[in-house]
């Protein structure tokens, strides 16, 4: 039988690890980000996935179990994958054959050449020197094959995610509401009613973004596929899906995304007229885009500044690499909406 | 199949939490797979003595069910204690239906552990299972109606003491 000085020690090191239990679950996530960082990026984007989803899942959970629910959504999903990769995997295949079939490198050098001149007649008629725009390019060619060759180990790397984030995924949809319950048993009583209204609100906002973006991006995507196939440009399709996944990044997203197809234009081609209308309609994707399709696919608008924006993307960069890129701007946006809507709600409480 | 992350977040005293559930008026006609399910929902919480559950004033965020200890419900400004509650009541389950702030504050007065059910939960679940939904909705509004009840024939009385204490008055 315990004696009155075991139970008070016992009781007091629960009370302390209640007390600090907030702080080392943070501490605890704060090491794994820090220290896995490879699966930190696993986890985000499996969160995502699954946080996606969830609405579906729960809706079938009427009828079914959440596991069932579960197996079915990500059934759909895969089935959809695979139906659209075997559909599109020949189209895609040869939309690049095609490509390296019409580059002509002659033609290219041959634009570049003359790039180069005219802007060197511009450069000395304001004093300037010849600006060898052919060496430079030639020099940051080489310096992107050997990122393309440096980033072979990393595509290895890709094919183990493109596995084990469905598989993460699965569990952190099936199991999301015990693990968000599990999680607020950690919050100390007084802050305890203010984050399950805050949780409840900021998933509200979070969920209409990330919906927002996704349908977004399909608009995008499609306006884009549609006008480079009637531009004729080589790799439509893929040039197309680009610029819709680069529209997340804010004020240039579908440029950016759409850049590749001007190149691929002038490339194929050699003539700035015929690759002048591909600019054209990307700067026209950009700004329908800015002024019709986000303020109608975001209830309400997540701005970010664009200092905010090309902080985010740039210190993503040097964590996170390429991935971390495309997810920087949702990840700053959920950052935003987690903080403003705290910040509202927090003046609503009173804390002791 | 017990999930994972229940096994790592499992709670020991389940058996009771149904018998405390099966108590609540609110859940009293619910069958054992829909006790389960207003179950996976409740969080379980435990208050130290002289600890606020939460302040008069705050937004309102759902009921409390108190499995052992005593709560006191406290006006603020007067610092007047409306009620004394303890092991197998509820209170707060008028914020499951809109959002209004606290009318009250409580306070825990002893060690105390307490089941919360939350509006954002009980909205989850009636989307997952309507018909559940319905019926806890449904028993919700009988337990609020026969409160209602309750007042009014309180204010009743009132105005018939207030109404005799005024003749009193004038005769005098």
């Amino acid at each position: 039988m315990p004696n009155a000085d075991d139970v008070s020690i016992g009781t007091l090191v629960q009370n302390f690890l209640r007390r600090i239990q907030g702080v080392l679950v943070l501490v605890g996530i704060g090491a794994v980000v820090y220290f896995l960082q490879g699966i930190a990026q696993l986890l985000l984007v499996a969160a995502l996935l699954a946080y996606l989803l969830n609405p579906l899942v729960s809706r079938l959970e009427v009828r079914t179990s959440r596991t069932t629910s579960t197996l079915i959504v990500f059934g759909l999903l895969v089935g959809v994958t695979i139906g659209l990769g075997t559909l599109l995997g020949p189209v895609v295949q040869q939309q690049v054959q095609d490509v390296q079939a019409s580059v002509d490198a002659q033609r290219v050098t041959a634009v570049i050449e003359r790039l180069d001149r005219r802007l060197s007649e511009l450069s000395a008629q304001f004093g300037g020197g010849p600006l060898n725009l052919k060496e430079q390019l030639s020099q940051e060619a080489r310096e992107w094959t050997n990122g393309l060759v440096d980033m072979a180990p990393g595509l290895l790397g890709l094919v183990t995610n493109v596995v084990l984030v469905p598989f993460l995924a699965v569990f952190l949809l099936r199991d999301g509401p015990q693990i968000k319950r599990g999680l607020i048993r950690f919050v100390p009583n007084r802050y305890f009613e203010f984050s399950l209204e805050a949780l409840h609100k900021i998933d509200i906002q979070l969920g209409n973004y990330f919906r927002g973006l996704v349908l977004e991006i399909a608009i995008v995507s499609v306006l884009s596929i549609a006008g480079l196939w009637m531009l004729k440009v080589p790799a439509f399709v893929l040039v197309g899906l680009l610029a819709g996944i680069t529209t997340v990044i804010p004020y240039a997203g579908s440029l950016i995304g759409g850049s590749v197809g001007v190149l691929i234009k002038l490339a194929s081609t050699g003539s700035l007229a015929a690759a002048a209308p591909v600019l054209l309609l990307f700067l026209t994707i950009q700004i329908a885009d800015e002024a019709f399709i986000q303020p109608l696919v975001f209830a309400q608008a997540v701005d970010l500044h664009p200092l905010e924006v090309l902080l985010a993307v740039w210190i993503a960069a040097q964590f996170f690499g390429v991935v971390g890129m495309v997810l920087a701007i949702p990840v700053t946006s959920a950052g935003k909406v987690v903080v403003s809507e705290g910040a509202a709600l927090i003046q609503q409480y009173q804390f002791s | 199949m017990d999930s994972f992350w229940g096994n790592i977040f499992r709670e020991t005293d389940e058996e009771s939490v149904y018998s405390l559930l099966r108590d609540i008026p609110l859940f009293d006609e619910l069958s054992s797979g829909e006790l389960s399910s207003v179950k996976s929902i409740l969080h379980r919480r435990e208050y130290d003595p002289e600890e606020v559950l939460f302040h008069q004033g705050n937004p309102g965020v759902g009921m409390y069910i108190i499995q052992e200890g005593t709560i006191e419900i406290v006006y603020e400004p007067t610092d007047d204690t409306l009620a004394e509650l303890s092991d197998g009541d509820f209170f707060g389950e008028l914020a499951l239906l809109n959002e209004t702030p606290r009318s009250a504050t409580a306070v825990a007065r002893t060690e105390s552990v307490l089941y919360g059910l939350f509006r954002p939960d009980l909205l989850g679940l009636v989307r997952r299972d309507p018909s559940l939904g319905v019926e806890i909705l449904l028993r919700m509004s009988q337990v609020i109606s026969e409160r209602l009840i309750q007042t009014n024939e309180q204010v009743q009385q009132l105005r018939e003491q207030l109404s005799h204490l005024k003749e009193a008055a004038r005769g005098t």
